[in-house]
């Protein structure tokens, strides 16, 4: 896939451009080694927790990167960016709101998720990308690694030359310092609401497609099938059913309106509670926790010397 | 500088603050007494200890020690009250330190080489007794970054006398 414009990438992807691919023996064997592969079975404590709540934790990203959400993919990565997204959103809301004394440092990078997908074709499963990130490999994010990778300013055509060749053993260890801890299976709506009340991020491969005009209310309808991955950062439940804000990552492909609780970034949308049962039972959603993140950097001083 | 509006107008607040306290002068009145009282109070055991040297560094220096220390003790008095009433303006470690900065300018307050170890006493409270890492501010490094600046008000304000 060559260097693509938001219009582009809209229209290749409903064409039948495959960026998700389902691979069964990766899914199983996620499942088979996640300390908690479904998500019930992990959070019971936290059932219902996000009945009748507006959640946002997108906007903890945006306290630390406001342009988070303008990247945009220029090949067939989206479950990389997918995947970043949501470990982003995990990792700033365990800073922001449940002050973990960590560093944000930057937003994810999407090169070595996307480059461990082991083909040189386009596309991988969100299942792989969730197991390098919790397992194989790990989160790096946009900076230099000297002697690594430079992965400060994203580099669609790094990830897919990756591909066929594998990661570098250099960037693999590095991204292994840092893992997301738990990976668990979203097959429902309360699932995915009550994730979202506790900070997780999800990524969700799915075959839905979706209008680029959002409603006075910012929902966009369902439209075409894309073999798509995106990211589900908010949930309103406010309303009597869960409505989820998803995030894609091809920039700003789409525009309309915003919900009554506030403005949504740039490629995003909101969808009703039934489109996004009908996306959970494709089995390609997963939500993020427990991010072994990066240590604070230290502060060179208080600034007392500059007049004292 | 990345600083928001807000925090921009809550230092300019504290500027206007103390210039009309009278303890921010323009040149001509740098010699003029300090007219209102200005009390702190003694902060806790760890905070005082942590506060001597800054106390210590400035009755050891000018001989501007009175007017000076009384400026810094209001300056922090208000740094202090500043973060412990908006969780929106000051977030970070990092924005604490900006802010003092950007107050020492908007004041003009210079006094680099008359009080020697000012600075480090200073900055080693807040390390020993806040963080010294560049970390979000919760409630707990809110509470204890308002006590500090307090603190650096009380031993600035003692060490003019």
């Amino acid at each position: 896939m060559p260097r693509m414009t938001p219009d582009q990438l809209y229209n290749e992807y409903r064409k039948g451009f495959s960026g998700c691919l389902w691979e069964p023996h990766v899914y199983e064997e996620l499942i088979a080694t996640s300390k908690y592969a479904y998500f019930k079975d992990g959070a019971r404590r936290i059932k219902n927790s996000g009945k009748g709540q507006l959640s946002t934790p997108f906007k903890s990203v945006l306290k630390f990167d406001k342009n988070a959400y303008i990247e945009r993919q220029t090949t067939g990565d989206c479950v990389s960016h997918a995947t970043r997204n949501a470990c982003d959103v995990t990792r700033a809301v365990e800073i922001d709101i449940k002050g973990d004394k960590e560093s944000w440092v930057a937003r994810g990078a999407t090169e070595a998720i996307y480059g461990c997908r082991g083909h040189g074709g386009q596309g991988m499963s969100c299942s792989r990308a969730a197991t390098f990130v919790s397992q194989t490999g790990g989160v790096l994010v946009r900076k230099n690694y000297p002697g690594v990778a430079d992965f400060s300013k994203y580099n669609g055509n790094m990830g897919a030359k990756w591909g066929s060749r594998g990661l570098p053993d250099k960037v693999i260890d590095e991204a292994d310092n840092h893992q997301v801890r738990t990976v668990s299976l979203i097959r429902t709506v309360e699932e995915a609401r009550d994730a979202l009340a506790n900070g997780y991020g999800l990524s969700v491969c799915s075959g839905y497609g979706f209008s680029n005009r959002r409603d006075s209310k910012g929902f966009s309808r369902k439209s075409g099938s894309w073999a798509h991955a995106m990211a589900w950062t908010a949930c309103d439940d406010t309303n009597g059913e869960p409505a989820f804000l998803v995030q894609n990552s091809w920039g700003k492909w789409n525009d309309g309106g915003h919900p009554e609780w506030g403005p949504i970034p740039d490629g995003s949308f909101l969808i009703h509670a039934d489109v996004a049962e009908g996306m959970l039972r494709q089995n390609g959603a997963y939500a993020f926790s427990d991010f072994n993140g990066f240590p604070p950097q230290k502060l060179p001083d208080y600034g007392f010397g500059e007049y004292l | 500088m990345k600083l928001n509006k807000l925090l921009i107008l809550g230092i300019a607040l504290i500027g206007f603050s103390l210039y009309n306290s009278g303890s921010f002068s323009l040149p001509s009145f740098v010699n003029s007494q300090v007219c209102d009282t200005l009390t702190i109070d003694r902060p806790n055991d760890e905070l005082v200890q942590l506060a001597e040297p800054v106390t210590e560094a400035l009755r050891n220096g000018s001989e501007d020690r009175e007017q000076d220390g009384v400026r810094l003790a209001r300056l922090y008095r208000d740094m202090s009250l500043l973060i412990s009433v908006d969780a929106d303006i000051l977030k970070t470690t990092e924005a604490i330190r900006q802010a003092n900065v950007l107050s020492a300018k908007i004041l003009k307050i210079d006094l680099r080489g008359k009080y020697k170890g000012l600075s480090e006493a200073a900055d080693n409270l807040f390390k020993n007794y806040v963080s010294s890492d560049a970390v979000t501010l919760d409630d707990e490094l809110r509470q204890k970054s308002s006590d500090a600046f307090s603190a650096l008000a009380w031993g600035c304000l003692e060490g003019s006398k």
